[in-house]
């Protein structure tokens, strides 16, 4: 899998927060969000892919 | 005329063998004769019948009472103790018991086996009586993704994921119907998945593999009844299995926590185009960790297709042993690999506590759907933006929580862009945005497997 960005969210109150990771829409799927959870398996593996030293770019 | 000779020793004469009686001795109403010892009424004596070594009694008839407990007899195997229609027969260690000379009851050193219906005041005994089957969509009748997909990982039957490596052309993995002349379908398993490889023209390389396994929580096998660290506590993997190229086909089952051990296996020699039943009890160990979390407890690979990368010839079969990626099976055959579009076909797969494999616990479409979107479930929602801000903020609230916070997809339609944040176990929250005033439909999917 490959995280070539990651997505930031607004709140309503102007915080801008990162809560999910984004992994661009391929031929083998739509955009994924990858939760910050410790149980999700995609997380654990883009923890990985990090600690390989990947950097994700940066959202839109 | 009578007479009476009284005498205390009656004896034969020299060169005379036995002394023969022309009629029958009688005392009082019993009586010795050619046919042998005939007693009428009670036959008492201060000791009972004292018989020298080699005697042989004949048929005893008549007899309504026998006396003795019976502990001294033996030598009775390879003999028969039948009243009617019960036969004990103890040189095969069986009893069957008949009515009618109909067999009924039956014990052999296997088990028990009965034809007809039990009824107790109780059962009790190591296997549940229900709820047996710890693997999610054994009988492959459960496909959210899709029917078929060359995916690498999750991409059609709900639980079940596959992976391959080494390959010249993906292979292929699709439910499909069995018919009435397979022989899971006469049992009730209508469904199975099929691997269909791909031309490997490159052969068997040593990173290639197929394989087809499913991930089970750790809280599910903690939980489940099996005593994993005793090595007298089974849990019992069997599934059916079908190769349109013979093969002796391999596959493990391994822990995912603390160090992790794997326990290996052969199916054995498969027929080609012949449905087989392969049955492993594997026995716990002292080194197995299993956690009680929901994190992956153990991992059954039905089904795994490995090059030498991931083989050793050192590899002992039906044993625990330390995980090593380079061991997990002897080297592999690899008719099946490089034969192209080859198939392989599985399905009724249980795992169950207990030594022994019994009949594939059937459930509902109901009750095993609902099991699967702990792990993966899709919808598809009605909206409308919101006409001052063209957003509409949304919280999507799942059918049945979820394993883990889940990976989200969404796809709205109209134009709109709605993207998911916040994901919990219960749903997951998101902003639609585009033009004002829209209507749109958002479909979804949110997976949370191993």
């Amino acid at each position: 899998m490959t995280y070539n960005t990651y997505k930031k969210y607004k709140l309503t109150d102007g915080t801008l927060v990162t809560n999910a990771i984004k992994v661009p829409k391929t031929t083998d799927h739509d955009d994924l969000y990858i939760p910050f959870d410790e149980d999700n398996t995609d997380y654990i593996e883009y923890k990985a892919w990090l600690a390989e030293g990947n950097t994700p770019q940066e959202a839109d | 005329m009578t007479s009476k000779i009284v005498v205390n020793n009656i004896g034969s004469d020299t060169g005379i063998n036995s002394v023969t009686f022309d009629s029958n001795i009688q005392r009082g109403d019993s009586n010795l004769h050619s046919t042998g010892l005939n007693v009428d009424n009670t036959f008492v004596h201060s000791t009972g019948i004292a018989l020298g070594a080699g005697s042989t009694i004949g048929a005893v008839t008549g007899v309504t009472t026998y006396y003795g407990d019976g502990s001294q007899l033996t030598g009775i195997d390879a003999t028969q103790i039948a009243t009617g229609n019960t036969k004990i027969q103890t040189a095969a260690s069986r009893v069957d018991t008949k009515v009618d000379n109909v067999g009924i009851l039956t014990v052999t050193a296997a088990g028990a086996n009965v034809t007809g219906i039990i009824t107790a005041t109780a059962f009790v005994g190591s296997i549940p009586l229900s709820h047996r089957n710890i693997i999610i969509n054994g009988a492959m009748r459960v496909a959210q993704r899709a029917s078929s997909s060359t995916a690498n990982g999750y991409g059609d039957l709900d639980r079940w994921k596959h992976e391959y490596a080494g390959t010249n052309e993906n292979p292929t993995f699709a439910q499909v119907s069995l018919t009435t002349s397979d022989t899971p379908y006469t049992l009730g398993l209508t469904k199975a998945v099929k691997i269909t490889n791909g031309n490997q023209t490159s052969g068997l390389q040593a990173s290639s593999q197929i394989n087809f396994n499913q991930q089970i929580e750790a809280q599910d096998i903690r939980n489940s009844g099996w005593n994993y660290t005793s090595s007298s506590s089974y849990i019992t993997l069997s599934f059916w299995v079908r190769s349109s190229v013979s093969q002796n086909f391999n596959g493990f089952v391994k822990t995912a926590d603390g160090s992790m051990y794997i326990y290996p296996y052969e199916t054995g020699t498969l027929s080609a185009n012949t449905w087989t039943k392969i049955t492993k009890s594997i026995p716990g160990n002292s080194n197995l960790t299993i956690n009680d979390d929901n994190g992956s407890g153990l991992q059954v690979f039905a089904i795994a297709i490995y090059g030498t990368n991931m083989t050793d010839n050192s590899v002992t079969y039906n044993q625990w042993a330390g995980w090593a990626s380079g061991s997990r099976s002897k080297d592999q055959a690899n008719s099946w690999f490089t034969t192209n579009d080859a198939t392989l076909e599985i399905t009724g797969v249980q795992l169950e506590v207990g030594p022994v494999a019994t009949p594939f616990e059937h459930r509902s479409m109901g009750e095993e759907l609902l099991r699967c979107k702990r792990y993966y479930q899709r919808g598809y929602d009605y909206h409308h933006l919101n006409a001052q801000n063209g957003e509409s903020d949304r919280w999507i609230r799942f059918q049945v929580e979820m394993r883990s916070g889940p990976t989200v997809t969404t796809a709205p339609t109209n134009s709109v862009s709605f993207a998911p944040q916040s994901q919990t176990v219960n749903g997951f929250a998101g902003n639609g945005s585009g033009n004002s005033h829209a209507n749109f439909n958002l479909e979804w999917t949110a997976s949370a497997e191993i």
